[in-house]
């Protein structure tokens, strides 16, 4: 068994350059200098082409070493090259050590598992990242972590990865920066981005909005969820890591394609390697028409009419207009590193701005000319992360943002549209409808501070406690009327304190964590509800302020017991209370209804899962991961569609009792760095346990027993890869994926009421994407072309709102180290 | 074992090629083809018709076990059957705020199709119908919006559409002026309060329109205590003005379909209105002819729980106003449906036939059934039950 990481290997020499002082201001640049200064720089990855991080690499008898990052790059200066042996060593796998020839200034590394290894017992020396990854792998959690490094050439969305993942539900109503609703395991989940709620972020960072570029990888937590992330989910909750590196770094990646789409993103890090004072800055911009067809389906109710004489008349096909979405994003962090009083510190601002034509509202009954909204948002930050923060083995972490966002919903059409794209033509002289226009401005504030104290260095006891506040203040103005009195405020405040004990135990084959959680829901509106005469005397009414306040106490226990050195078992179990966001208390002003009664969802979960992972004669990898959950939720959210002002929008409701149970398995394979392969399926039943609908249990549900309509709950997603290494150039990479989507068939209303040829469904959809991508110089340089939606599927999430068919993308991608 | 193992790859071919089928499998039936009456009902998540032959016998209408007709398609949300009518055979819906729809019950009894419609240019969902000038192949009927007010002309323009049911086309549109109030709202920021409108009942008789209005502001108050009906000559349109009476406030009732106002044998209009105390009615009078309230007549019904709804005429100088049969004449309740049936009478369109109102009551122990009130004996019957775990019936409608 090997003990610890980042252990250099061979004797001390005059020069010696400390992991961290690797020169990063030169990593642009591989070449010898003037001055016969040679640097050496490679990737470390494992036999299935994933990147080692934290491998030590050593100039054999020197004290010249580095460690590789998350890539698994490294770089070196060496000095005159006469002889050099190259060493690399990291627990868990077999150590190697080449002979570089004298033109050698690139040296990849491929690493074979080390069988004798079962666990690293130490966390000396590895990254935060490593350790993170590290301790999700190894605890009870039900969790899924997605290397979103493997996608960075895809064209997609951080969406279209996840929807991907078993247990996961994502459901938008058309093409880029479209509406949604996300679910895990069928309860409404909860997304962070490096571990901030998602909602704090405005309009500018959105699951349909951020590229895949600036993504590291995502955590996708089934059940029972970290108290560190501070959450009030329940059935879930997903991560977003985006990408931060401790050297130069530059990725940047455009791509076109159809429907008009453009989308880049922008990822660069720079750290003074004197005075460690570094600069992070992500930026995106997308945009598209979002013109796709829809066509004219019967047996799944969709039927496209355009008008003649005031008449709907159906047609075969029609194209989406006044769809049209642009988002851009910039945000720059600047800070410290690896000070005395600091591991990091960093301040930041990220500024925003959208613009979305809605085109439809919550169905496509009515369509939209002059719809739009548009916003922009501000988001000053600080954080602060110390490890032995004050006393040895506690960390601290600490971050605090104020966003502040104004988005004007506007509404300019004075008729009704046709899918023909005109105006339907005013024979009547009807009056044309009234014009919207109102401005809703947000601010909020977050403040979120972790704490974790290891009782000793192998962290096998720790506690961890968490709070996060975050406070929202909505006003709304009525742009048409002149109406300040509109501007009468929405607030929210939300409190969570978690505090988890995590402990391992015989030789860490069982890991347990256990967490008490608080709950704090702080809501307060007012209401202008006066009405005044000739001579502004209060004839009636005042204005109403209305408040409320939830609190609540869970709890939860997650296990895992490894019964051997591939396979164990995990268990989960929880109370655990979703609060109602600000869109689902006050409506987003579009196209989500306020619902002021709508009350904190609470579950009371089991979840088990077992998972065997092996490797075959070093080439082979397989992974079985099956899981399944049992919940009881009560007040459970979900979204329906109701008519407001003549509108068909969405709008949360509870559904007082539902149960939930189901499953999921994922299989993957891969051979090597050659093939990818990998399955999965879920089945996610969710059925009405609410008997009775009134105080006295006298009516009964017409539902209870039933399961809930309107929900996929069979579905599952293939993925097949293929990659061939140094094609055409040394150090390519030419890759073919294949992804299959699939979701079954499912009822608009409940499946026994009703005969079933009146019924409404959503129809099973089988849909395929290729992928084509040719990287070289070493993954430097990548283009890629993309076919989604391969053989134009008809693909619904929502009933009658059809998703984009067939469209092409390419896309180019430069990626500086 | 070779055979087993066989059943088991076929067994798993099939459940793997049926999890292929991209929609459910539909059987025939179990529609009931060519039904006498249905029943439009609501549940938390859908909309149903549960046809029958038969309303008053002892049986259970229930859209369980795949039975009745799911219109859920056609409704964002179920209480969009108040914007419904039904006529001749068909339903004439407006759900969608831009389609009006004629529908009609397929000869099998298992779908609602759509046979004709029309398209509106702006928002469009049915008002009120003029039901006894409406013929065979005509329907007279208001939306639920007006115009702006025209700050010039002083007046809110209200259309009324006269629609060929044959082909769904507008045969004309009258357009009512209805003046604005000579009064002025303000808003506490000191800005005039653009009054809104709102038609709450409209009929039609004997060369006359009548439009029971409420004026409110923008957030939907009442603009004052006092009753306002605009009357013109029809269809001219012309010489209209509004009559006002303060001994009620304002004209009772909603924009949708269902009546707040009736006429009686001798064609005099009644109007509901709320009642000078806070959640109570009253009923004021024109009488045919008449260009004023008559203010001889008002029936106070402060002392009644009145929840408004469908207002009938029943004949026999009775008149329904949910939950009371009054005798109109002599301001009487002659009946209160929800002390004769044990229940509470909820339909919002009753189906009156052959002197008799049909009505859905939940009853105190959370059942429903079709009750029929009998005006010549002043007596109800307890007819089929509906099944209890529908949260609303809207209509009982006569198919044929």
């Amino acid at each position: 068994m090997l003990l610890a990481v980042g252990i250099s290997v061979g004797s001390p020499t005059a020069r010696v350059l400390p992991r961290e002082t690797a020169d990063p201001g030169s990593n642009f640049h591989f070449s010898s200098t003037p001055d016969l200064q040679t640097s050496l720089s490679g990737y470390v990855k494992d036999s299935f082409g994933k990147a080692i991080e934290n491998a030590t690499v050593t100039i054999v008898g020197t004290n010249i070493q580095t460690v590789t990052d998350i890539d698994g790059f490294y770089k070196l200066e060496i000095g005159q090259k006469q002889d050099v042996s190259v060493e690399v060593t990291v627990v868990g796998y077999v150590t190697q050590r080449v002979l570089l020839k004298d033109n050698e200034t690139y040296k990849d590394f491929q690493l074979k598992i080390d069988d004798r290894v079962i666990e690293a017992i130490s966390v000396k020396g590895q990254t935060e990242n490593q350790r993170r990854v590290h301790e999700i792998k190894r605890s009870g959690f039900n969790v899924s972590v997605i290397d979103m490094n493997q996608y960075a050439n895809q064209t997609a969305n951080v969406n279209q990865i996840l929807r991907t993942a078993p247990g996961v539900t994502f459901r938008e109503d058309g093409g880029l920066g479209s509406n949604f609703v996300f679910r895990i395991n069928g309860l409404a989940a909860k997304i962070y981005i490096d571990g901030v709620p998602m909602d704090d972020f405005g309009s500018s960072m959105s699951l349909n909005n951020i590229p895949v570029n600036l993504v590291d990888r995502i955590e996708i937590y089934k059940g029972v969820v970290p108290a560190f992330l501070g959450s009030d989910a329940l059935g879930g909750a997903v991560n977003i890591i985006t990408k931060q590196r401790n050297r130069h770094f530059l990725d940047f990646s455009y791509s076109y394609g159809s429907f008009n789409t453009h989308q880049a993103s922008l990822v660069g890090m720079y750290t003074n390697p004197k005075n460690k004072l570094s600069i992070r800055t992500n930026a995106f911009y997308n945009y598209s028409d979002n013109n796709y067809k829809m066509y004219t389906e019967r047996e799944y109710g969709v039927v496209f009419e355009k008008v003649v004489n005031n008449k709907f008349v159906p047609i075969d096909e029609v194209r989406r207009f006044k769809d049209r979405y642009y988002s851009a994003m910039g945000q720059v962090e600047v800070g410290l590193r690896d000070k005395s009083w600091a591991d990091q510190f960093f301040v930041g601002l990220t500024y925003s701005a959208n613009n979305k034509e809605n085109q439809l509202g919550a169905t496509i009954n009515t369509v939209y000319g002059g719809n739009w909204r548009e916003s922009t948002y501000i988001m000053p930050t600080i954080s602060y992360k110390k490890q032995n923060f004050i006393v040895d083995r506690l960390f601290a972490d600490i971050y605090a943002n104020y966003g502040y966002d104004v988005s004007h919903v506007r509404d300019t059409a004075s008729f009704n549209y046709e899918w023909g794209g005109a105006p339907i033509p005013n024979t009547t002289g009807q009056a044309p409808n009234d014009p919207v226009h109102t401005r809703y401005n947000t601010n909020s504030l977050l403040g979120r501070a972790n704490f974790n104290y290891d009782f000793d260095e192998s962290r096998n006891q720790s506690v961890n406690l968490n709070y996060n506040v975050n406070t929202n203040n909505r006003q709304s103005y009525d742009i048409i009327l002149n109406n300040n009195t509109s501007g009468l405020p929405s607030d929210m405040v939300k409190h969570i304190v978690g505090l988890t004990w995590q402990s391992q135990w015989f030789n860490k084959r069982f890991v347990n964590n256990i967490a008490v959680k608080y709950y704090g829901l702080d809501t307060y509106k007012q209401e202008d509800q006066r009405v005044f005469g000739d001579y502004d005397e209060l004839l009636s009414g005042a204005i109403v302020s209305q408040s409320k306040y939830f609190g609540y106490q869970g709890y939860s226990l997650a296990s895992r017991y490894r019964i051997f050195k591939d396979g164990g078992v995990k268990f989960s179990a929880e109370r655990a209370y979703n609060m109602p966001s600000m869109n689902a208390l006050y409506g987003d002003g579009q196209n989500y209804l306020a619902n002021w009664d709508i009350k904190p969802e609470r579950s009371d979960n089991v979840n088990g899962g077992i998972y065997y992972n092996t490797f075959l004669n070093d080439d082979h990898f397989i992974n079985l991961d099956i899981s399944g959950f049992y919940r009881l939720a009560q007040d459970y959210l979900n979204v329906r569609v109701v008519t407001d002002d003549e509108r068909d929008k969405f709008q949360y409701y509870n559904i007082p009792g539902v149960k939930l149970y189901g499953g999921s398995f994922e299989f993957r394979y891969g051979y090597k760095d050659v093939i990818t392969a990998s399955l999965n399926g879920s089945y996610d039943k969710a059925i009405d346990n609410q008997k009775y609908t009134d105080d006295t249990n006298q009516e009964v549900s017409i539902s209870y027993g039933y399961q809930i309509p309107n929900r996929p709950w069979v579905f599952g997603n293939l993925d097949l890869g293929f990659a061939q290494n140094d094609w055409f150039s040394k150090g390519s990479r030419t890759q073919l994926n294949w992804t299959t989507q699939y979701t079954k068939w499912f009822y608009l209303s409940d499946s026994h009421l009703g005969s079933l040829a009146s019924k409404d469904y959503i129809p099973t959809q089988l849909v395929h994407s290729l992928l084509v991508s040719y990287s070289w110089n070493r993954n430097r340089y990548n283009i890629s072309g993309e076919i989604r939606n391969l053989f134009d599927e008809r693909a619904y999430d929502n009933f009658r709102l059809q998703k984009p068919g067939r469209a092409f993308y390419m896309k180019f991608r430069i990626s500086l180290l | 074992m070779k055979k087993n193992r066989l059943f088991g790859y076929v067994a798993l071919a099939t459940i793997l090629f049926s999890a292929c089928e991209d929609s459910p499998n539909v059987p025939d039936g179990p529609g009931v083809e060519d039904s006498e009456y249905a029943v439009w009902v609501a549940t938390e998540n859908g909309s149903y018709l549960l046809t029958t032959d038969e309303i008053m016998k002892d049986t259970l209408l229930s859209p369980q076990n795949n039975q009745g007709i799911d219109i859920t398609g056609y409704l964002p949300q179920a209480r969009y059957a108040g914007y419904a009518y039904f006529f001749n055979g068909y339903y004439y819906m407006s759900n969608d705020g831009t389609r009006f729809s004629k529908l009609q019950i397929n000869e099998k009894g298992d779908e609602l199709v759509e046979v004709d419609n029309y398209a509106f240019p702006s928002a469009f969902y049915l008002g009120k119908v003029a039901s006894q000038f409406s013929t065979t192949d005509e329907i007279v009927f208001t939306s639920t919006g007006a115009s702006d007010p025209d700050p010039e002309k002083k007046v809110f323009e209200k259309d009324i559409y006269f629609m060929n049911t044959k082909d769904m086309t507008i045969n004309k549109t009258l357009k009512a002026q209805i003046p604005t109030l000579d009064y002025t709202v303000y808003k506490p920021d000191g800005t005039v309060d653009p009054t809104i409108l709102n038609v709450t009942s409209a009929r039609i008789s004997d060369g006359k329109a009548y439009f029971g209005l409420f004026y409110y502001t923008f957030d939907y108050k009442p603009v004052n205590q006092h009753a306002y009906v605009y009357i013109c000559d029809y269809p001219s349109m012309e010489n209209g003005h509004i009559m006002s009476d303060d001994r009620a406030s304002y004209v009772a009732g909603h924009w949708q379909r269902e009546n707040y106002s009736f006429l009686d044998g001798n064609n005099n209009l009644y109007v509901l209105t709320r009642g000078k105390t806070d959640g109570t009615y009253a009923l004021l009078r024109v009488n045919n002819g008449a260009t004023e309230f008559d203010k001889d007549y008002i029936f106070d019904l402060k002392d009644y729980a009145v929840r408004g709804g469908d207002l009938s005429w029943l004949g026999d100088g009775k008149a329904y106003i949910r939950p009371y049969v009054i005798d109109v004449a002599n301001r009487k309740i002659v009946a209160n449906l929800d002390e004769m049936t044990g229940g509470e009478a909820k339909s919002s369109i009753n189906l009156i036939e052959d002197g008799n109102l049909y009505t859905g009551v939940k009853t105190t122990e959370s059942k429903w059934f079709i009750y029929e009130y009998n005006v010549a004996t002043n007596t109800v019957k307890k007819g089929a039950e509906i099944d209890p775990g529908v949260t609303q019936v809207y209509h009982i409608n006569k198919l044929k």
